[in-house]
């Protein structure tokens, strides 16, 4: 890989050749091959693409919560990449957020608590975790359930758990990954709009989803096919270029 | 039917169903086979926190089948072919008798052999002078026929007199020759041709050792043989010497039983009656081999016991593993149940598998346990040999095959019970509730099913109140409580919260067990069944368990307040605060064995700090007890002349047979002491009861020294071990040697008997029991000042051709002090394999707690927690189960620990309490230790989970 053009000041991640490939046994499967992508701050991406093609592996290399084989991925001007694994790790915590579709809140944990893990993980103090936490559930309208634990609220309330959890650290991008996989379809466009609010709100907003409806909230769309982004524009364009 | 069969029958109905679906269904037994074989880890945990339980099962059987075998063995090597003696007051009706039996020889179809035997007790010395001479204080010579002698009996395994040298034994020794064992041999260092002395009335008789003789056998019934006209020197009036008849009955050393019955009850008796001679029989070797039975059977009991606990804790290891393996399983049991699997095939998939481990575990549990038994017997020998290091008493391994096939039969009934009970449950899940983990909706018919059951429990807890306290039974009144609690928590459930009703019920629990024995009346406490401790653990811990359980949440709030509290380290607290059931089977597992090791503590050390005060209670205000041979006794004033002797106080110690309304049936031979006026005016033993007539225990042994109608007894004289002493006032009558009855009464109780006097009377009646009495037992005060050890080493030495044995008090008590308190030592090593189990079972949690929530820690990875803060919250969880497990288990051994020694009705008297600090520090430490060791493989497991990993594996 040679070496890299400055980012313009808006870009918040900028990824060069990004490469991965999986080996299991004899088998080597390449999810990514040489992936260039710039996340520009103020971003709705929405990443989309077949099943297996490397959306996932996209969004894990990126945010760093996976190595990659070649490449670079820098965020604020620093290769995430080539990190030590525990400065990569907290350099995760200051400034992303993750949504999942299996929504992973800790069972044996109230809403609150789990919204309170990343500050925890910051090193906030308790009281003020509390605070941020309740004001956070507020937020994503669970206000009078943040007692409440996983198991005692619905899947829709549960991602918006999640969202809290996700949001709570003012991270610089959130992550999601088909966040309304789980979800019915009344509750995903509930999600939805929720992300679309964050992201008016200046929330950089990077999200995975199989969804065409979904991937049109945004103001940008990825298109990932075998491993390469074989189109990078706005969601309307997606058919005309695809065709 | 035997216990083998019916244990056989059991475990073929629980284990026999599975077998066959594993062999005829292929699904079923690849689903299990590939389930065992993927995690071979965890799969190997689960066989050895199973195979555990059999293992100290087949310890338990093997100390009693050790213990037998080498009780049993004292047949070979003490008695041979000696089946029965034939006792005879004198020696005229000795003579007579084997002249009679002689004569019917022919008559007598079942006598194999018979030696006209008499027996005496003397010190015995080696060559040499000093310190060197090697000497023994008391050792059996038998006078006897050496031609009968060498022909008697039939079996080569025990017959005769063997020579273990070159040179034939000699057909009659001279009269200044003897044959010796080669055990007597050793201790006096002597062999073939070497002077061996015996001191008799004063006189030191030089023979020359002419034989020496197996140790087996006759050789082995005495330590030494003269020719039978010889025993007149030793005792020329024929009164100090045992005169009986051995006789061996047809059939070898260990199958003579019943022929020796028939040989006494149908032919010797009858004869000797015919002959109008007196004589005493008595089947030695079925009494012996009785005994040997009941020590193997009592010891068999106690380890049973102890191991029950760790038993208990591998059920509960069992039922954790498989709720757990069931649990992680259930959306998976959801969907096969949805395409169209039914509850019968889930039970039987589940129990096939089962079934797999519960055999490897039986198999190698059987195994395992050889070895925990073989380190056992290794260290109870040497116990053996600290309490008694006079004893020739040999523990000899044996483990039978019926011991091995019960404890893993015993093994895999508990291992599949504890299947089938995971299957049942596991069979009943909802199928939308298991495919999307939610929890089990609640049916109408269960909540019926519930109430009943409660009320059920209510209704039969309270039935075994009032018959417990009705008929004073210990077992049914301590269950009776917790049972009526847990009934009534289980429908105060469906109104409250199950967490107050939880803490409510551990509380009544824990408060019922620490306050049984202070509350108890001695009747129902005094002298309760081993297997009563077993409950009484099991109801405090359960208690303990569902109060700590129920209180960990507040814990973790506690724990976790803070300026910075680890984010990680309230996820590890928070798991087991929520997973009660998880959280509480492993805190009993730890609880229930903690619980034992601390209250064994602390009871040993409550005996340990007793020493002293036992021993002053014991001597009588003297420091030495000394005892000399019948045939030599120490001439009090020769003593008396000894520097550092203050005061020699003489007691008369014989046996004699007695008899009290309290104790109907045949006479019991007691040992007693008779006392001169002058030594109450020394002290006196302490009583812990005494007529009221007298001011202090002094008056009354005083009145007791002077007035021959008057006892002393010990709490358990005969046969009073039920809880009640024998009462003042109570009338004893007692046999003198010409047959007429003495009669005393009772005006006190001592407090303890560790000198072995058994009843105290004055010197005149003892005199009228035995007029040939001698006074062999001498209690020496000190003069101010003197080492008394090393006094009571000075009597040993100087008073050697009188066989003195002398031993200060306190060495005496405290020699059975440290006996007991090595055969606690014992047990708590053995309990320590159940301690075993609580680690391998938190293991395993921890295992499948990783695999359970990789989606969480890759969240929390992804979140921004190091790999390192990951191991911390692993290790963190199992300390903290670890902790809360020790705490409850330290804690509630020694509140009841405490309150048994000190408010208990359950000992003879209040015993001291101290914090045995070694041991709890011990118990303490190791067991966290352990725990926090068992927990970095699964804690490095968790910390190596790369997040991508985690997450695309959990999705």
């Amino acid at each position: 890989m040679g070496a890299m053009t400055q980012p313009s000041p808006d870009v918040l991640l900028s990824a060069r050749g990004v490469t991965k490939t999986y080996t299991t046994g004899a088998n080597a499967v390449t999810a990514l091959r040489g992936v260039d992508l710039d996340v520009r701050a103020g971003d709705l991406m929405t990443v989309m693409g077949p099943s297996g093609n490397g959306k996932t592996t996209l969004l894990n290399c990126l945010s760093g919560i996976d190595s990659i084989d070649a490449g670079e991925v820098f965020i604020d001007g620093e290769d995430i990449h080539s990190m030590r694994d525990a400065k990569r790790t907290q350099h995760r915590a200051e400034r992303m957020g993750f949504i999942f579709q299996s929504f992973n809140l800790i069972p044996v944990l109230s809403a609150r608590e789990n919204v309170e893990i990343p500050l925890g993980i910051l090193g906030v103090a308790p009281s003020e975790s509390r605070e941020r936490a309740e004001a956070m559930l507020e937020r994503v309208g669970l206000g009078g359930r943040s007692g409440h634990r996983p198991r005692e609220l619905s899947g829709g309330e549960q991602q918006r758990v999640a969202i809290a959890r996700a949001l709570v650290t003012e991270p610089a991008i959130v992550w999601g990954d088909e966040p309304t996989g789980n979800l019915d379809s009344e509750t995903a466009a509930s999600i939805v709009d929720m992300l679309r609010e964050i992201n008016a709100n200046g929330q950089t907003v990077v999200m995975v989803t199989h969804d065409r409806t979904i991937a049109s909230i945004g103001n940008r769309t990825v298109l990932v096919r075998d491993g390469r982004i074989t189109f990078d524009g706005a969601p309307g364009d997606i058919d005309s270029e695809q065709r | 039917m035997s216990t083998l069969t019916i244990l056989a029958i059991v475990a073929a109905i629980l284990a026999l169903p599975a077998v066959y679906n594993l062999i005829r269904r292929g699904d079923l037994r690849r689903m299990g086979v590939r389930n065992i074989v993927r995690r071979p880890v965890e799969s190997a945990l689960i066989i050895v926190g199973s195979a555990l339980g059999t293992a100290i099962i087949v310890a338990a059987l093997m100390i009693g089948d050790t213990f037998d075998n080498s009780i049993r063995d004292i047949a070979r090597t003490g008695l041979g072919e000696v089946d029965a003696a034939i006792e005879f007051e004198t020696v005229d009706e000795l003579d007579a008798a084997y002249v009679t039996l002689s004569a019917n020889r022919s008559e007598l179809t079942e006598l194999d052999g018979m030696i006209a035997v008499r027996l005496a007790r003397v010190a015995a010395a080696g060559a040499g002078t000093g310190d060197d001479r090697m000497v023994e204080p008391s050792i059996a010579v038998s006078a006897l026929d050496f031609a009968d002698a060498t022909a008697f009996g039939a079996d080569p395994a025990g017959n005769g007199l063997r020579t273990t040298t070159a040179s034939p034994l000699p057909a009659s020794p001279a009269a200044d020759e003897i044959v010796i064992n080669d055990d007597l041999a050793e201790d006096l260092g002597v062999t073939l041709g070497d002077p061996v002395s015996l001191f008799v009335s004063g006189n030191e008789l030089v023979f020359t050792v002419v034989g020496v003789v197996e140790d087996v056998g006759l050789g082995g019934y005495s330590d030494a043989f003269v020719t039978r006209d010889l025993i007149d020197v030793f005792d020329p009036v024929g009164d100090l010497s045992y005169n009986h008849l051995a006789l061996s009955a047809t059939g070898e050393v260990y199958d003579s039983v019943d022929a020796t019955r028939r040989l006494l009850v149908d032919q010797v008796e009858p004869a000797l009656l015919d002959a109008a001679i007196p004589f005493d029989s008595d089947p030695i070797k079925k009494d012996l081999l009785d005994d040997a039975e009941d020590e193997g059977a009592e010891l068999t009991q106690i380890f049973s016991v102890v191991g029950g606990f760790s038993v208990l804790a591998g059920v509960l290891l069992l039922v954790n593993l498989f709720v757990m393996l069931a649990e992680e399983r259930k959306p998976n049991l959801g969907v096969l149940r949805a395409i169209g699997w039914k509850r019968s095939s889930l039970r039987k998939a589940f129990r096939a598998e089962g079934v797999i481990y519960a055999t490897i575990a039986a198999v190698v549990g059987a195994i395992l346990g050889v070895g925990v038994g073989w380190v056992i017997v290794q260290l109870t020998k040497g116990i053996l040999a600290g309490a008694n290091p006079d004893s020739d008493f040999q523990l000899q391994l044996a483990v039978e095959v019926s011991s091995l096939v019960t404890a893993g039969l015993i093994g895999l009934i508990i291992a599949m019970a504890a299947v089938w009970f995971t299957s049942w449950r596991i069979s009943r899940l909802n199928i939308i509730s298991a495919i999307r983990d939610l929890p089990e909706p609640k049916t109408r018919r269960s909540r019926l099913l519930v109430m009943g059951a409660g009320v059920l429990l209510i209704v039969g807890g309270g039935l075994m109140l009032s018959n417990g306290l009705a008929s004073d039974n210990a077992f049914l009144t301590i269950a009776s409580v917790p049972i009526a609690a847990t009934g009534a928590a289980i429908i105060a459930k469906s109104f409250m919260s199950p967490l107050v009703v939880s803490g409510i019920t551990g509380v009544i629990a824990v408060v019922w067990g620490a306050a049984f024995f202070p509350l108890m009346p001695a009747a129902m406490t005094q002298d309760v069944d081993i297997e009563f401790f077993l409950l009484f653990g099991v109801v405090v811990v359960a208690g303990g368990v569902a109060l700590t359980t129920v209180l960990g949440p507040t814990i973790q709030k506690l724990v976790t307040r803070g300026n910075r509290p680890m984010v990680e380290a309230r996820v590890a607290m928070a798991y087991p605060s929520a997973r009660l059931f998880r959280t509480a089977a492993s805190l009993a597992m730890y609880g229930l064995i903690i619980f034992t090791l601390a209250f064994m503590a602390v009871l040993s050390n409550s005996f340990s700090l007793q020493t002293t005060d036992i021993a002053a209670s014991t001597a009588a205000g003297h420091d030495v007890m000394v005892q000399s041979n019948r045939t030599n006794p120490i001439v009090v004033d020769d003593l008396e002349a000894l520097d550092g002797v203050s005061t020699v106080s003489p007691l008369i110690r014989d046996s004699a047979s007695f008899t009290a309304p309290w104790d109907p049936g045949e006479p019991d031979e007691w040992g007693f002491v008779g006392v001169e006026p002058d030594f109450a005016s020394i002290g006196s033993p302490m009583l812990r009861d005494r007529d009221p007539r007298f001011a202090t225990d002094q008056e009354a042994l005083a009145a007791v020294a002077t007035d021959p109608s008057l006892l002393l007894v010990p709490t358990w004289f005969l046969g009073q071990d039920d809880g009640n002493d024998p009462p003042i006032g109570g009338i004893v009558n007692a046999e003198t040697t010409t047959g007429t009855e003495l009669t005393f009464e009772i005006v006190g109780v001592t407090n303890n008997d560790f000198a072995w006097s058994g009843p105290w009377m004055s010197a005149q009646a003892a005199r009228e029991l035995r007029p040939d009495a001698q006074a062999n037992r001498l209690y020496v005060a000190a003069d101010p000042g003197v080492d008394t050890k090393a006094l009571a080493e000075t009597i040993e030495a100087r008073f050697l051709p009188n066989g003195a044995e002398a031993e200060t008090f306190t060495g005496r008590v405290q020699r059975f002090v440290e006996a007991d308190e090595g055969f606690f030592s014992l047990l708590r090593g053995y309990l320590l394999l159940g301690l075993v189990i609580g680690i391998a079972g938190l293991a395993v949690s921890l295992f499948r707690a990783v695999r359970e929530r990789r989606r969480q820690i890759g969240m929390m990875r992804a979140m921004g927690l190091l790999g390192s803060g990951v191991r911390r919250w692993f290790m963190t969880e199992a300390t903290f189960i670890s902790v809360m497990g020790i705490a409850t288990g330290v804690g509630l051994g020694m509140l009841t620990g405490y309150l048994s020694v000190t408010r208990s009705t359950a000992f003879d008297e209040e015993l001291p309490f101290g914090v045995p600090w070694g041991v709890i520090l011990f118990i303490t430490i190791v067991p966290f230790a352990a725990s926090a060791l068992a927990a970095i493989i699964p804690a490095r497991r968790a910390a190596r989970l790369r997040p991508s990993e985690a997450l695309r594996l959990a999705d």
